[in-house]
């Protein structure tokens, strides 16, 4: 795609910036996982012109600076979108000049895929480019309400080296439904969800490689994690999974993952997180216990199960108990 | 470009040695500076002693999975060497109102234990201040972590909860299977209402949406109360009761909840006299 149409080129100077990128962190003489990791996880090809960033499974924290979520980007013949920020600027400035790399079209599009921190705190990288903020219609007002405790939250979890620039920026193009941003030859179709992960979630799906981009909508190995509606979620699957990708970039866990196979595991937690919630609320257990025991059986098949579970349980007991 | 983006990258890994800076939240000795300058506010100079754990005792995980809907259990025995237990205050010391709520347990209600759910706003003790019949103050107290609670946006929408503001539901729960047949029940009042605790920020205006909250509870059985409670911001959003009580058969469990802008609700349900 653009500058880099022909796919030998592409290839070449990929391998030229992971080559590049190991010789630089060699010299910088870092423990060599985190090296190793961050090298290689800089942008994967996920399809032509599709190149994906994969965050660690961890909480934020000043080592992994704060970039625990898959960030996608799409190139077309004139202009770069890129999905999600991450949770730095620090990161974010990494992350763009590795796109610099890939491709030499304006990053024109930054779009959030939802509120959470992982997710916007890089913004400030791109509007400082001049990018276009995309989010869904509830975005900004969910972030004006939580900016201030996002910031002093993380600015002590995460150090002020790492908060450097951090600035919690709001969409300035909404999402009512859908929305088409056209990257020239390659035709984005973003779509705004009823409450699910958050009352704010976005994905972005692109046709010409049958890729999407999911956000927070899809989980994988990554236990999924519930600021919003557990039965909105549930209740969207079936249309979520309708979409006609045949690969999906999840917000947390494997690239490339099949689509909609990837879907299959999180709709069997939600399946036993319902009915081990309902269940409890049946049998009058109150919320500070139901909370420990449900989707108990779930716990030997996520990744950070005991950091998210309970508080997953939290926010469903408190739906259902009205049911 | 290639150049710069290996720079960027290489000043960015630098970061990946920093430890992990420690947490700077409300410690426990803050925490208990801000409460000893509460107390006068709540007890004038009156002696509270600390509890014993049969005596009173407030529970509440060690870290909150939401810090606006933090589960607080009180238990309490409600004769206390023949001094019955009538009220109970619940505060949060760092909380911008830090006196949540106020129970006043019915004189024949057998209340042993209360709980609710709670917004907290930082790192702070909670306090349960039990007073007997005799004038006597006793406290429990247990640390809890959890930050943002009391300006955490709503979880339903303006709509939403308009639409359903004042919605009663009563549950009665039948004994525990096993347990000696007797007649103490559980009682769980769900309040529809947004509560809001004047932190939170208008979906719409994005200005602050003024407090207008519950600020009194009231329940009772063939009209002798059973528990009432006075409360304020703390309490979270669809204020939520659950306590225990000495059942009579037939009679009618009535509740009245009234709120900052006076608007009045009200309920009523018989009692399912399940178990005996």
């Amino acid at each position: 795609m653009a500058t880099r149409a022909s796919g030998s080129s592409h290839v070449g100077r990929r391998r030229a910036l992971h080559m590049s990128l190991s010789l630089a962190a060699g010299l910088c003489l870092h423990p060599k996982s985190v090296i190793a990791q961050s090298v290689e996880s800089v942008l994967i090809n996920v399809a032509d012109g599709v190149f994906a960033f994969k965050g660690e499974h961890a909480l934020m924290s000043a080592h992994n600076l704060g970039a625990i979520c898959n960030i996608t980007v799409f190139v077309g013949k004139d202009a770069a979108a890129v999905v999600d920020s991450g949770g730095s600027v620090v990161g974010a400035r990494k992350l763009i000049a590795a796109i610099g790399g890939i491709t030499d079209r304006p990053i024109k599009y930054l779009i959030n895929t939802h509120m959470h921190p992982d997710h916007v705190f890089g913004n400030a990288a791109f509007r400082d480019l001049g990018a276009t903020i995309v989010g869904h219609r509830n975005l900004p007002l969910a972030l004006a309400g939580r900016a201030e405790v996002y910031l002093s939250r993380f600015r002590k979890l995460l150090g002020e080296d790492v908060m450097k620039d951090v600035e919690i920026i709001a969409p300035t193009r909404l999402v009512e439904d859908k929305l088409e941003l056209d990257l020239g030859g390659r035709i984005l179709e973003l779509k705004a969800w009823q409450p699910a992960h958050t009352d704010n979630d976005l994905t972005v799906f692109d046709s010409h490689s049958q890729t999407l981009a999911a956000g927070d909508l899809v989980f994988v190995d990554h236990v999924p994690t519930l600021d919003g509606s557990l039965l909105g979620w549930t209740r969207q699957l079936d249309e979520l999974a309708a979409i006609k990708a045949t690969t999906v970039v999840p917000g947390h866990g494997p690239i490339p993952s099949p689509w909609p196979g990837a879907i299959e595991a999180q709709k069997r937690y939600f399946e036993v997180l319902l009915r081990d919630t309902r269940q409890a609320i049946a049998d009058g257990q109150p919320l500070s216990e139901a909370v420990t025991q449900a989707a108990a059986s779930e716990r030997e098949r996520w990744q950070l199960f005991d950091e998210y579970n309970e508080r997953n349980a939290t926010t469903a007991f408190a739906e259902l108990e009205w049911e | 470009m290639l150049r710069i983006a290996i720079f960027l990258l290489a000043s960015g890994l630098a970061f990946a040695d920093l430890a992990p800076p420690a947490l700077a939240q409300t410690t426990r000795e803050a925490s208990t500076e801000i409460w000893n300058s509460l107390k006068p506010d709540f007890f004038a100079e009156r002696t509270i002693r600390m509890a014993e754990p049969g005596e009173l005792q407030v529970i509440a995980p060690k870290r909150a999975q939401d810090a606006g809907l933090v589960p607080v259990d009180i238990q309490l025995n409600p004769n206390i060497s023949k001094d019955r237990i009538v009220a109970v205050t619940l505060v949060v010391d760092v909380n911008p109102a830090p006196l949540a709520a106020v129970f006043k347990i019915g004189k024949e209600a057998g209340v042993s234990k209360i709980s609710t759910r709670l917004r907290v706003n930082d790192y702070s003790f909670i306090r349960a201040i039990a007073e007997t019949a005799g004038g006597e103050l006793l406290m429990s107290e247990t640390y809890v972590k959890a930050t943002g609670g009391c300006s955490a946006p709503a979880v339903r929408s303006p709509e939403e909860a308009k639409a359903t503001m004042g919605v009663m539901k009563l549950r009665q729960f039948p004994p525990e299977a096993g347990t000696a047949a007797n007649s103490r029940r559980e009682l769980q009042l769900m309040i529809r209402h947004p509560n809001h605790s004047g932190f939170q920020m208008d979906q719409v205006t994005r200005y602050i949406i003024p407090p207008h909250f519950i600020n009194n509870v009231s329940v009772s059985q063939g009209g002798e109360p059973i528990l009432s409670m006075e409360g304020g911001i703390s309490i979270s959003e669809d204020p939520n009761f659950r306590f225990d009580y000495l059942m009579r058969k037939g009679s009618t469990i009535e509740a009245e909840a009234v709120d900052t802008e006076g608007n009045s609700f009200h309920d009523k349900w018989l009692v399912e006299a399940t178990g005996l």
